[in-house]
C-alpha cells in the first residue's frame, strides 16, 4: 500500500515536472525523426506530407486523453482476463 | 503428433469467451496509447515515390509468403490467429510509444518485432508489423502509406529476422532463455534503425555519397537507440521469460526449448 502511494506521488511529480518543458521548449523531447530524419530529408528537398488526421493545436491532446480514458476503463474491466486468469463458470456461479 | 486435448490450440479453442475478449482487450491496449513517436517510421513525402515503390516491391514477397504461412499454420492450429492478434496489439503499442532518453533529450520508441518473432516466428512477425504499421499510418499519422514498404522492410523484415536469428543462434549455443531473448530484442531494434538509415541513404543522399549519409543518420540514431535497444532487450527478455513460466506451450509452438526454473 505504501509502495503504491509512493508510486502515485512519483508519477504526479513526473507529470508536473514535464509540463513546463512541453510548454516552453517545443524542440526538447522531440522524436528522433525530427532530430535525425527531418534534416536529411530537408537537405534532399523532401518534406513530409500532411497527415490524414488533423494534428494541429490541442486536438491530439483531446483525442489521446479521450482514448486513454476509454482504454483505461476497458483495461480495468478486462483486468482479470488479462492478468489474473479467467474464473471458471463454477467459480462465477458461486 | 499432439492429441486434440493436449494441443495448445485446442486448449484455447475450449475457451470461446476468451476469444471474444481478445479483440476487445487488444483495442483497449491500443487505445491506452500516449502520444505517438515516429523515429524509424518514415512519413509520407520523405522518400521519392520511385524509391517508395521500390521498397514496397521489395517488401511484397515477404508479405505474400507471410500471409500464406499464416493461412497454412492457422489451419493446423486454431489458437494461432488470436495469439498473432494479441502480439500485433503489443507491437502496435510498443512501436508507437515515445520513450524519453534523458541524456540526449529526445524521444524514440522500441519496435517489438524481435519479441514478436520469438513468440510467433519471424514470418508471423512480418504480418504483425504490417498490421501495426498500417493502423499507425491510418489513425496516428505515424509513418505513411507510400512509405509502408520501407517501414515494413526495416521493422517487420530486418527487425524480426535479426531478432529471431540472434535468439535462435544463442539458444543453439546454450545461452539461457533470458540472455538469448535480450540479444534478440537488442539486435532487432538496432537492425531496424540500421536498415532505416540505409533506406534514407540510398534514396535521398542527394549530392553526398550514400555511405556518408548512412553514417550520419546511423550516428544520429545511435545516442537514442543504443540505450533504447538495451531497454528493448530487457523488455524482450522479461516478456519471454514471463511467457515461458506462465504459458510454456506458446513457446513450444515454435519447437523452442523452454526449460525455465519455476
Amino acid at each position: 500500500m505504501r509502495c503504491r502511494g509512493l508510486l502515485a506521488v512519483a508519477f504526479s511529480l513526473a507529470a508536473l515536472a514535464g509540463e513546463p518543458v512541453r510548454a516552453g521548449e517545443p524542440a526538447r523531447w522531440a522524436g528522433a525523426d525530427e532530430q535525425v530524419v527531418a534534416p536529411v530529408a530537408a537537405e534532399a528537398g523532401r518534406r513530409p506530407w500532411r497527415t490524414l488526421l488533423d494534428d494541429s493545436g490541442d486536438l491530439p491532446h483531446f483525442l489521446f486523453l479521450s482514448a486513454g480514458i476509454a482504454g483505461g476503463f476497458a483495461l480495468g474491466y478486462g483486468y482479470r482476463a488479462l492478468f489474473a486468469g479467467r474464473r471458471s463458470d463454477e467459480e462465477e456461479r458461486r | 503428433m499432439p492429441t486434440a486435448c493436449g494441443h495448445p490450440g485446442a486448449e484455447i479453442a475450449r475457451r470461446p469467451r476468451s476469444h471474444l475478449r481478445s479483440p476487445f482487450l487488444a483495442a483497449a491496449l491500443a487505445l491506452a496509447l500516449p502520444f505517438p513517436a515516429r523515429a524509424m517510421h518514415l512519413a509520407d513525402g520523405v522518400l521519392p515515390l520511385g524509391w517508395a515503390a521500390f521498397f514496397g516491391a521489395l517488401a511484397l514477397p515477404f508479405v505474400a509468403f507471410a500471409l500464406g504461412s499464416l493461412r497454412r499454420r492457422a489451419e493446423a492450429d486454431v489458437g494461432l490467429k488470436p495469439l498473432v492478434a494479441m502480439v500485433a496489439a503489443a507491437v502496435f503499442l510498443l512501436s508507437a510509444m515515445p520513450i524519453p532518453v534523458p541524456v540526449v533529450g529526445t524521444c524514440s520508441h522500441p519496435c517489438g518485432t524481435g519479441l514478436a518473432a520469438i513468440l510467433v516466428g519471424p514470418w508471423m512477425a512480418v504480418v504483425v508489423a504490417l498490421v501495426a504499421l498500417l493502423l499507425q499510418a491510418l489513425f496516428l499519422g505515424h509513418g505513411g502509406f507510400t512509405t509502408l514498404g520501407a517501414d515494413l522492410l526495416s521493422m517487420g523484415v530486418a527487425g524480426a529476422f535479426a531478432g529471431w536469428l540472434a535468439f535462435r543462434a544463442l539458444r543453439a549455443a546454450g545461452a539461457s532463455l533470458g540472455a538469448a531473448a535480450f540479444a534478440g530484442g537488442l539486435l532487432s531494434d538496432w537492425a531496424t534503425y540500421a536498415v532505416t538509415a540505409a533506406e534514407l541513404a540510398a534514396s535521398i543522399h542527394g549530392a553526398r555519397p550514400a555511405g556518408q549519409v548512412f553514417a550520419w543518420v546511423a550516428l544520429g540514431f545511435a545516442p537514442t537507440q543504443v540505450p533504447l535497444g538495451i531497454l528493448e532487450g530487457l523488455l524482450t527478455a522479461g516478456a519471454v521469460t514471463f511467457v515461458a513460466r506462465r504459458r510454456p506451450d506458446l513457446l513450444g509452438r515454435l519447437g523452442l526449448d523452454v526449460e525455465v526454473a519455476a
